[in-house]
């Protein structure tokens, strides 16, 4: 059995690969989610997840397992990485964030209502039931922050996708940091309902205004941080660990 | 012996009319002066009746105008948040002074002084619409900011209508102490705080109602010389009275003035002005209230159902042979671009994983 346990999906990578760059003085273990179909199903009792996942789930863990939830966290991507036609914006409850003046103003009550509900038919959905399945989970780690640069984020996107969308813009950066923020207020929500202690993304990896720093950018991908932030993570649960 | 009653055709008769036909067959409309075209431009405003109304002429085919619509990103949320069950996100228009009102800010002539209210809780709501925000706006400005978008779409909206479907839905509201300005909902009911020295009842009588249309319809037709109006009267009852007396006593009050208002409206102003006897379809004796569900205020399907085959038959070019063509449906919420982005994604998490 591992001490540590991470259970979700695609930002659990970054800090395995940091893990394995160093030796850790405690066990680590990953149980990765299904990526494709939400592993979720509908019960009488509400959403649970699939017997077989969750039987599966529940052979990793130990009585003295730390199990850290990696799930889901590139919703705001799905929803915002890419500018709407036309634009959108909206003002948020801090009002720190400029709004753009091209953009047609949404209400933040309509946008959140909108995000909320689409979490809650799938990633929170997934939060929900795994936390149910494995009530030694105590910790949901943020997803990394968006990066500012949006000429960064294009090098780092699939060529096909832009060949086939050579017009397409991406977002305003703003825009980008108020989904994510959003994205993370409701899954902090979630977390609290659940009585899960929600990790924030660890402040050396964040620039003043909140903006993932180019140098955790990830080599390949416009939507995860890399090893070096991966690292950053990992040093704050070994923290927890103490 | 000869009298006017025995040449008058069987729908002046309650006999032939109303006692001997099927419940569907009654139909009160026949004589209805305007025929609404495919082309011709339809907005609806007014109380909840005229949602009904809105979506079945959607339904049917017309081209229903909708100026404020929810922006896409939004669309999976669109219902709860008020749009598209009017022309515009005004929400439930009760009062014709209401309604004057909304035309008046919207063509810049009236700025009330209550400009929003606060609670429950932090949020900010819009005194006169303020149950179309779930949840409230988060802050006076970003309330004035929708507004002015709001008021907008209204303006275009007035701009461009060519009949209006207006359902006078009360007689009863509240006003402002200050300036008049008409409230849909008592202040404390669904938002702000009630403060008798500054909200004010009334119950608004025949003349002031009619009085209060004609002006919202001169200032429509001021910006629209073509616009014409189609008056309703909601058969929904009041689900509470101001005054101190019996609900069910205020209830036929209300639907009196409003239809006696409705009736003077239409013959003062025949080339511009019409009523479509929705009320007396659904509130009718001929259906043993079966057009009422079990709350004994909300219309069941089966008589929006009925009131709309009648306005098909009796307000439309297409005549009894009307064939209703559904409305294309509304356009889906992703674009290709967002549903490759979605893949883009997760394939980037994919390989994510793998640590590649």
């Amino acid at each position: 059995m591992a001490d540590i346990l991470l259970i979700g999906h695609s930002h659990t990578q970054s800090i395995v690969q940091a893990l394995q760059a160093r030796s850790a003085a405690v066990g680590w273990g990953v149980v990765g989610m299904p990526s494709g179909a939400n592993p979720v199903v509908a019960t009488g009792e509400g959403y649970r997840l699939d017997p077989g996942v969750a039987a599966g789930l529940r052979r990793q863990v130990g009585p003295e397992t730390l199990c850290i939830s990696t799930i889901a966290g590139n919703a705001h991507n799905v929803l915002a990485l890419m500018a709407t036609e036309p634009p959108f914006d909206f003002m948020t409850p801090g009002g720190a964030e400029p709004v753009s003046p091209r953009a047609e103003l949404v209400p933040y009550a309509s946008v959140r209502l909108s995000f909320r509900t689409i979490l809650d038919e799938g990633d929170l959905s997934m939060l929900h039931a795994t936390g149910l399945a494995v009530p030694e989970m105590r910790y949901h780690l943020e997803s990394p922050p968006p990066l500012r640069d949006g000429d960064l984020i294009r090098s780092r996107m699939d060529q096909y996708f832009i060949q086939t969308y050579p017009e397409a813009q991406v977002a305003d950066s703003w825009l980008r940091l108020k989904m994510w923020r959003l994205h993370s207020a409701l899954f902090a929500e979630a977390c609290e309902t659940l009585g899960i202690a929600f990790l924030p993304a660890p402040p050396e990896a964040v620039d003043p205004d909140g903006f993932l720093r180019p140098e955790f950018a990830h080599e390949t991908s416009s939507t995860h941080a890399n090893v070096a932030y991966g690292a950053l993570v990992a040093d704050q649960i070994e923290r927890l660990t103490r | 012996m000869r009298h006017p009653y025995a040449e008058a055709p069987s729908y002046t008769k309650w006999r032939h009319a109303v006692a001997a036909p099927a419940m569907a067959e009654v139909d009160p409309a026949v004589g209805f002066p305007f025929r609404l075209t495919r082309q011709d431009r339809v907005a609806t405003a007014g109380s909840c009746f005229a949602q009904h109304i809105g979506r079945s002429l959607k339904a049917q085919g017309f081209a229903y105008l909708v100026t404020e619509t929810a922006h896409p990103f939004i669309a999976n949320v669109a219902g709860p948040c008020a749009y598209e069950q009017f022309s515009a996100r005004y929400g439930n228009v009760y009062t014709a002074r209401q309604m004057l009102q909304l035309v008046q800010r919207a063509l810049g002539l009236f700025e009330p002084a209550d400009r929003a209210w606060t609670g429950p809780g932090e949020a900010v709501y819009d005194p006169y619409r303020p149950t179309v925000q779930p949840g409230g706006f988060i802050s006076v400005a970003e309330l004035e900011a929708d507004r002015a978008r709001h008021l907008a779409c209204v303006r275009r909206l007035l701009e461009e209508l060519d009949y209006l479907v207006f359902t006078l839905g009360l007689t009863e509201a509240w006003i402002s102490a200050e300036d008049g300005a008409a409230y849909p909902l008592c202040p404390g009911v669904a938002a702000g705080r009630f403060d008798p020295d500054r909200h004010l009842f009334v119950n608004s009588g025949v003349d002031a109602i009619v009085a209060d249309v004609e002006a919202f319809l001169a200032l429509i037709r001021s910006v629209n010389p073509r616009a014409r109006l189609i008056l309703t009267v909601s058969p929904v009852a009041l689900a509470a009275t101001a005054e101190d007396r019996h609900v069910l006593a205020s209830n036929t009050y209300s639907k009196a003035v409003l239809r006696v208002a409705a009736e003077t409206l239409a013959r003062r102003h025949p080339e511009e002005v019409a009523y479509f006897p929705s009320y007396e379809i659904i509130s009718g004796i001929h259906n043993r209230g079966s057009y009422i569900l079990d709350d004994l205020r909300s219309v069941s399907e089966a008589g929006v159902a009925h009131v709309m085959a009648s306005f098909a038959r009796n307000a439309t070019e297409q005549g009894p042979e009307f064939c209703p063509v559904p409305a294309a449906a509304a356009p889906p919420r992703r674009s290709a671009l967002f549903d490759d982005l979605s893949r883009l994604v997760k394939a980037e998490c994919d390989e994510a994983m793998l640590g590649a």
